[in-house]
């Protein structure tokens, strides 16, 4: 009599393929009899890759490129216990030798560890097995528990990368795939969010000298916000618990466990989102999110060296005002490293990107050269402020129709209200050196951005 | 020609609508290649006179219904609910279900292959690999070395 295990092999993928049939289903399925286990352990390739699409977004048409997932977390705690680490202290050195004495030998001698690593595993599980299988147990353990947030992170975190391959190419080509977050407890106090890991498990961080979001300044504060190196997290995290200079930092990167409450200096952080008074900023979640919607809508724009310029290009808080057909725009990022928080009055940072565009307004053939500018700063509660001088940043540019000037300065405020900026450039036109004018600058607010909540 | 005749490899004979008939794609496929004059059975070497019974009870009641165009058909199997009449069908001893399943696929007529493996599918939900034993009187043939082996390899999925 026909049964179950019987079933030509076509037909009971039908069956298993059902939409009924979930993971652990199928997991159950496979651990009843041989036939059963062979089916959906060696055949099932289509279903387990139908599980990898819906549940882990998985790139199904670029199978090769299967970077998206790190090392399978029992292949690096194996790694990693017998390498006779705990856990909680990665030294690459005793990793690599491990690695080389369980016979990986290129896992030991890459410098990209983890890559190599996973490569190597995947030689090794491709022969034993369903391909879709093993990637999707290796997504299961590295994400399965990071599901929801993890959905979220992938889609934005690819519209990321794929604005990075066709706007810059060399960038996109240092992105290094991601590592094991959970080898990296950030302090005793607080323990890394679930979109930190999510992060940290699709890239692992960047190498600090290859700057991803640019090359300087403000780019260098932002990347660094957002994805400080691994093993400095650990530190920044003892840091946020130690320091009031650090917590600005890394606040949205923690989460505070039940130990916090023993924290010293608790007194002075208060890890309730309503009363701190930190540099504060939306989740990394929602920052990863905004930023892949800014790249979409082309907000955001690379710069003269093909890399994200964070300083977005239109819409919310971005000032614009044209003179003459010379537009002046200009928008503003909190700098959390030049804030400072003390008892005795606190400096909150901010860096802004000012860009003056000769438009298509401009009179045929007109040349203006900034001569001097203008600054009128206002916060609240303080007498606004004038500020004049020659130039700007020591420059004097010229802007015909067609060309355009930018760059960046850094202010600081008092509150984290911040405060604004406003004011004009005083032009002369370089055909009739008698006549100037002034553009406007129309007033760019600055402010830290409140916390919306830990994740 | 609105009756057909269908022989069960038990030597049965069914006098079936030809719409009902034509449900199956391997019947359609020989009526055009045999230009049948209806007189002589079409020989259904595989598939018993029960399980053929079965079947054209299964085109009897569906052979009207409106093709669902490709998309629509995905959106539908997704759907867990089996409507009464289909779950009533599938109401039959195990063994009558899976030869319902093979007769489906030799027979070639996708909507009750896919009804009848959903109704499997279904079954095997939410078990436990004891209550699948169970259930389909499948009997484990892992050594003990190999039983281990599986839990091992199933740890992944666990909850932790």
């Amino acid at each position: 009599m026909t049964s179950l295990p019987t079933l030509p092999l076509e037909l009971l993928e039908l069956i298993l393929g059902d939409p009924a049939v979930s993971v652990r289903d199928l997991v159950a399925v496979s651990a009843t009899c041989r036939a059963l286990r062979d089916v959906v352990e060696l055949g099932s390739d289509a279903i387990w890759r139908r599980h990898c699409v819906a549940t882990f977004s998985v790139d199904e048409s670029n199978p090769d490129q299967d970077t998206d997932a790190p090392l399978d977390p029992r292949e690096l705690t194996s790694i990693m216990s017998a390498a006779g680490g705990d856990g909680t202290q990665v030294d690459q050195e005793r990793v690599h030798e491990a690695a080389r004495a369980r016979g990986i030998p290129s896992c030991a001698l890459n410098p990209t560890l983890w890559r190599t690593a996973d490569e190597s595993r995947n030689d090794r599980a491709a022969a034993a097995g369903s391909p879709w299988r093993r990637r999707y147990i290796r997504h299961h353990l590295a994400f399965g528990h990071l599901l929801p947030t993890y959905t979220r992170m992938r889609r934005a975190w690819r519209i990321f990368t794929g604005w990075l391959r066709v706007n810059s190419p060399r960038i996109h080509g240092l992105l290094r795939p991601g590592t094991l977050g959970l080898l990296y407890p950030a302090s005793k106090y607080a323990s890394l969010t679930q979109a930190v890991l999510c992060l940290y498990r699709m890239n692992d961080g960047q190498n600090i000298g290859m700057p991803v979001f640019g090359t300087a300044g403000a780019y260098d504060e932002v990347r660094d916000l957002f994805f400080p190196r691994l093993r400095e997290l650990d530190v920044l995290g003892r840091q946020l618990i130690r320091f009031m200079g650090a917590p600005c930092i890394v606040m949205p990167l923690l989460e505070p466990n039940a130990d916090a409450r023993d924290a010293p200096l608790l007194d002075l952080i208060s890890f309730d989102s309503k009363g701190l008074d930190g540099f504060q900023t939306n989740s990394l979640t929602e920052w990863i999110e905004g930023y892949a919607r800014d790249l979409a809508s082309t907000r955001l724009i690379a710069d003269d060296n093909g890399v994200i310029d964070l300083f977005p290009t239109f819409g919310e808080g971005v000032s614009t005002a044209t003179t003459n057909g010379i537009q002046i725009s200009m928008s503003s990022l909190p700098w959390p490293s030049r804030t400072r928080l003390h008892e005795n009055g606190s400096e909150y940072g901010f860096i802004y990107k000012l860009r003056m565009v000769g438009t298509n307004a401009m009179p045929a053939g007109a040349r203006y050269k900034l001569a001097s500018r203008r600054w009128v700063i206002e916060q609240p509660d303080t007498p606004s402020e004038t500020v004049e001088g020659p130039g700007v940043v020591g420059l004097y540019p010229e802007i015909a129709a067609g060309s355009h000037f930018q760059y960046c300065s850094a202010t600081s405020y008092s509150t984290r209200m911040g405060g604004s900026m406003r004011g004009h450039f005083v032009m002369l036109d370089m055909n009739a050196p008698s006549y100037s004018f002034a553009a406007q600058i129309a007033p760019c607010v600055m402010t830290v951005p409140p916390i919306t909540r830990f994740e | 020609m609105s009756q057909i005749k269908l022989q069960s490899s038990d030597g049965r004979e069914f006098t079936v609508d030809a719409k009902a008939a034509k449900m199956s794609e391997t019947i359609k496929n020989m009526l055009e290649d045999l230009g049948g004059d209806g007189e002589n059975a079409i020989p259904v070497p595989n598939v018993t006179g029960a399980i053929l019974e079965k079947v054209i009870q299964y085109c009897l009641h569906h052979k009207d219904d409106v093709a669902k165009p490709e998309e629509d058909e995905t959106k539908a199997k997704k759907q867990e609910d089996i409507d009464s009449w289909d779950a009533d069908f599938c109401r039959v001893d195990q063994g009558t279900l899976f030869e319902m399943i093979l007769a489906a696929n030799y027979l070639d007529i996708k909507p009750m292959l896919d009804l009848t493996c959903k109704t499997v599918a279904n079954m095997i939900r939410g078990k436990t690999p004891d209550e699948i034993r169970k259930l389909f009187n499948i009997k484990s043939d892992f050594s003990p070395e190999e039983e281990e082996q599986v839990k091992k390899e199933n740890d992944w999925c666990e909850e932790k």
